[in-house]
């Protein structure tokens, strides 16, 4: 935490005195700049959640009295649902259902609840906000309400969906950050970074990077061999199973 | 300590799946029992997807099953003879029992399978360890001998064809038994990632009437291959073997089984069984718990498989 806080400042300073480019090449009046700290998340073995600092600053604009929203969205997915029936005493899984287009993540960060910087239809259109989101399923709508809000549930325990109205501070009326928290379960992948900038209701501009999430060392190489090589991995599992049972084998019988 | 491990995709607690390890370990060295029918559970209670913790403790029990294997090698206990027969079955097991887990994965029901199976077999095993874990406590007290029934010499099981001999075993008997036998092992091997000791050597020892002394050689002889068998058929079908999970199992393994037959030495053999009986039973209370009341979320969300 002190070492994010030092690395802020440190940035602040440098965009202040022009050392770092920002994202927009043109730094005209009224324009967004937005800068990512690391757009790079590599997921160690001992992964454990990561936080991905966003700021950025509105040239010539009191940011005061304007609003920011930032959303962070992974590539869309399918999801499988099984509803868990009672028979016979015992919980079991019902048939499959299949929802379509639902984010591998997703994060709405703002400086204040987001159904006031602007109006439903427009947040609607942005895709901002869980209430936004478009699941798409072939049943009627009645039940697809009661298992959306089950995907939605699940996922924010999960930290995967999350919105937080008070996760931008906006520092002195020239700034603004936010420390947008990646939860353990993320996948690997690209993620788009959207930040948009509203002003009396209205979107005055806004600004889209990609942030990239990799899996490193032992814990990817390690998926990917029992992914892409699933028959030599296997042959490999017993052979380390071997090995550690001829070890304990050899050991006992010098005692 | 926490790790995230790439199969299981969980973080979990190094100290924890050592100690189970461990624990379980302590079990097998104190009881010469395999130790996966309890490994298993724990797996799936502290976390670990159910599937992921059947293929990883087959994986798991290949280790301890070849130092097992060796011990008894070394003092000439294995009917290798019987072992082969027995393994023969065991391959054909296995395959059934993999496509069976591949067919009901599709189906969603895996998971509860799995559940099931722990429920009926380990209740019937506990039950079982239990009554006989009490009956030789009161016998002891008593000071009266168990009456042993007197085996009759030919069974059913002698009358079926394609006989062979076993000269280690010193026994005249069909293939069929033990390849039936055999089969058996293996689907409980790839359905619930058990070695399956506890089935086979009862029936070594009740159905094809060997020798006590070559029982448990011939069975960990048997186990090692089939286990692997299924270890390979798990990784190539459902990518479920978590390599490094089951390295810390067997690390954790290896020091509790030490510690086991160090303390085996020094405790009563029925005061032992009563305990594993009751440990067996409250493993299976809290399986059964766990498919009795509401689940906490009444839908299951995976991803998609296209």
């Amino acid at each position: 935490m002190l070492l994010d806080k030092l690395k802020f400042s440190l940035m602040i300073l440098l965009i202040i005195f022009g050392v770092i480019p920002l994202s927009h090449a043109d730094v005209s009046e009224n324009d967004l700049v937005t800068q990512i700290d690391d757009p790079h998340i590599q997921i160690g073995s001992n992964f454990f959640g990561e936080e991905l600092l966003v700021f950025g600053a509105m040239s010539g604009q009191d940011l005061s009295k304007s609003d920011i929203i930032i959303k962070v969205e992974g590539k869309p997915k399918s999801l499988s649902i099984r509803e868990k029936v009672n028979k016979y005493g015992i919980w079991i899984n019902d048939s499959e259902i299949l929802i379509d287009n639902i984010p591998s993540f997703y994060a709405i960060y703002s400086n204040r609840n987001i159904n006031r910087i602007a109006s439903e239809k427009l947040l609607k259109e942005q895709r901002i906000g869980i209430s936004s989101l478009n699941f798409e399923s072939d049943f009627d709508t009645e039940k697809s309400k009661i298992i959306n809000q089950a995907i939605i549930k699940k996922n924010k325990e999960k930290g995967i969906f999350t919105e937080k109205f008070t996760g931008i501070r906006i520092i002195g009326d020239k700034l603004f950050r936010s420390s947008i928290e990646l939860p353990q379960d993320i996948k690997e992948g690209t993620y788009e970074v959207s930040i948009y900038f509203f002003e009396d209701q209205q979107l005055v501009d806004n600004d889209v990077s990609n942030v990239f999430v990799n899996k490193t060392q032992s814990g990817k190489f390690i998926y990917n061999q029992a992914n892409e090589n699933p028959l030599l991995y296997g042959v490999f599992s017993v052979l380390i199973a071997w090995a550690a049972g001829l070890i304990v084998a050899g050991i006992s019988r010098v005692r | 300590m926490y790790l995230y491990l790439p199969i299981a995709e969980v973080s979990v607690n190094l100290f924890v799946i050592f100690g189970m390890g461990g624990i379980v370990g302590v079990l097998s060295g104190m009881f010469g029992v395999g130790g996966g029918f309890l490994m298993t559970p724990l797996l799936i209670f502290y976390g670990i997807p159910p599937i992921v913790a059947v293929a990883t403790e087959a994986n798991q029990i290949v280790a301890s099953s070849i130092s097992g294997a060796f011990a008894h090698w070394r003092r000439k206990a294995v009917d290798f003879k019987m072992g082969t027969i027995l393994l023969i079955g065991g391959i054909i097991g296995s395959f059934i029992g993999i496509e069976l887990f591949v067919f009901l994965k599709n189906l969603g029901q895996i998971d509860l399978i799995i559940s099931l199976s722990y429920v009926i077999l380990l209740g019937s095993i506990g039950t079982l360890i239990f009554i006989e874990g009490m009956r030789s406590m009161i016998a002891h007290r008593n000071e009266t001998l168990v009456q042993v029934k007197k085996r009759k010499d030919r069974t059913w099981v002698h009358s079926l064809p394609m006989r062979i001999r076993f000269k280690k075993s010193g026994l005249y008997i069909s293939i069929i038994p033990p390849i039936v036998i055999g089969i058996a092992v293996g689907i409980m091997a790839s359905i619930m990632g058990v070695g399956g000791g506890f089935i086979m050597v009862p029936a070594m020892i009740y159905l094809l009437r060997m020798p006590t002394n070559v029982v448990i050689g011939t069975s960990l002889y048997q186990i090692i291959f089939v286990t692997s068998l299924v270890t390979i058929l798990h990784a190539y079908e459902n990518q479920t073997v978590d390599v490094m999970l089951a390295m810390i199992l067997m690390s954790g393994g290896v020091v509790g089984a030490q510690i086991g037959a160090a303390l085996g030495h020094k405790l009563k053999a029925e005061q032992l069984r009563f305990l594993l009986g009751i440990l067996i039973l409250a493993v299976c209370a809290k399986m059964l718990i766990e498919l009795a009341v509401e689940p906490k979320d009444i839908y299951m969300i995976t991803d998609a498989i296209r």
